[in-house]
């Protein structure tokens, strides 16, 4: 039996040897689904939510909330980047066309927020539920930027897209159980205590 | 008043994850340590002190639970964990660990702490009995798994830190 620890402990060796060589090459393969350092990958996301390119110029959007509700006011924001140079596009007289499901439109005046350059910012209360079309127009060196975006608005903060109602249920189901839980713990003590 | 609640909600959080993490590290040292003595004072001591132990998890899990939402209802939005963004996923992924530590917490009170004062502690000094001594295993087995769950949980939330919103 004796004689048998020393191979073991080297081919225990081997085998760990071999794992260290060979899992960045499984693990290239995938089924982590992250690549890389989760921290990194993590720094690397921002908060805009479309872009478009129009005319050598990146336009970026982003609703606040994300979610957007019905009669309810969201922030519309856009921000104007030049593709060549990579320069915030500032000073702008921009509009924003929203169109309705319905097939209304109202046009607004984005103005550029004060103290960020190449933000530019509405405030609108979608009057229907559904997708809205969104078009951001300005005029920049003298060409037309016209960027094209959708937005949807939910009836109600509990069934809006997949996001909401997936965050609802993981609060939901995370109070339930602690409510269960307290109930059984409570009864169990209380019961003991009848007893 | 936005400062306070973030500020208060932190702390308690933190006191939370004190009782329910520390509480678990002490359970699986003293556990592990009392497995190896030759004598079964230790076993004794822990079983005897489990219903109290049970009872801080109990209240760390609700302070955790209370000031988490907190935090959510003050930076709220709807969906309230930031879905689709990475911040969102970990946030999801914490829920979902938190809600397998509860459901095994709530079977390890209802089955095996239930079933460890029924069978209660011999008198003196006679022996551990089978039965006492294999759900005492079972608790300690599903109480290390809760540890590892913790962990992850608090692993996560060390890197939601870094998760840009």
């Amino acid at each position: 039996m004796h004689w048998r620890l020393p191979r073991l402990r080297k081919s225990g060796a081997m085998i760990v040897l071999w794992l260290t060589v060979t899992v960045p090459v499984w693990a290239h393969h995938g089924g982590l689904g992250i690549e890389g350092d989760i921290v990194e990958w993590s720094l690397k996301v921002d908060q805009w939510q479309q872009e478009a390119l129009t005319n050598g110029h990146r336009v970026k959007f982003l609703a606040y909330p994300r979610n957007a509700i019905a009669h309810r006011t969201t922030r519309l924001v856009f921000e104007v980047q030049s593709v060549a140079t990579g320069r915030y596009v500032g000073g702008l007289t921009a509009e924003v066309i929203i169109r309705t499901p319905q097939g209304d439109e109202h046009v607004l005046a984005a103005s550029e927020t004060a103290g960020v350059t190449a933000y530019y910012e509405v405030p609108f209360a979608f009057p229907a539920t559904g997708e809205h079309a969104i078009t951001f127009r300005a005029h920049a060196n003298g060409q037309e930027l016209s960027a094209f975006f959708i937005q949807h608005a939910s009836a109600n903060p509990l069934f809006g897209d997949w996001t909401t109602m997936i965050g609802n249920g993981a609060i939901l189901a995370a109070f339930m159980v602690t409510w269960i839980g307290a109930v059984l713990a409570l009864q169990r003590r209380l019961l003991s205590v009848v007893d | 008043m936005r400062l306070f609640v973030e500020y208060f909600s932190t702390l308690v959080h933190l006191l939370g994850l004190l009782m329910l993490a520390g509480g678990h590290l002490w359970l699986a040292l003293s556990a592990g340590k009392a497995e190896r003595s030759r004598f079964d004072y230790g076993q004794r001591f822990l079983i005897e002190f489990l219903p109290t132990l049970s009872t801080l998890f109990g209240v760390g899990i609700l302070l955790l639970f209370f000031s988490g939402l907190a935090k959510l209802l003050l930076w709220y939005e709807p969906g309230f964990i930031f879905l689709p963004l990475p911040y969102g996923w970990i946030l999801l992924s914490k829920l979902i660990l938190y809600v397998a530590i509860v459901v095994n917490g709530i079977l390890i009170e209802r089955w095996h702490l239930s079933r460890l004062m029924k069978l209660g502690l011999p008198e003196g000094s006679d022996p551990v009995g089978i039965e006492l001594t294999h759900t005492w295993g079972a608790v300690q087995r599903q109480a290390r798994l809760n540890f590892v769950l913790i962990m992850i949980v608090v692993a996560l939330g060390e890197t939601l830190r870094f998760a840009k919103m």
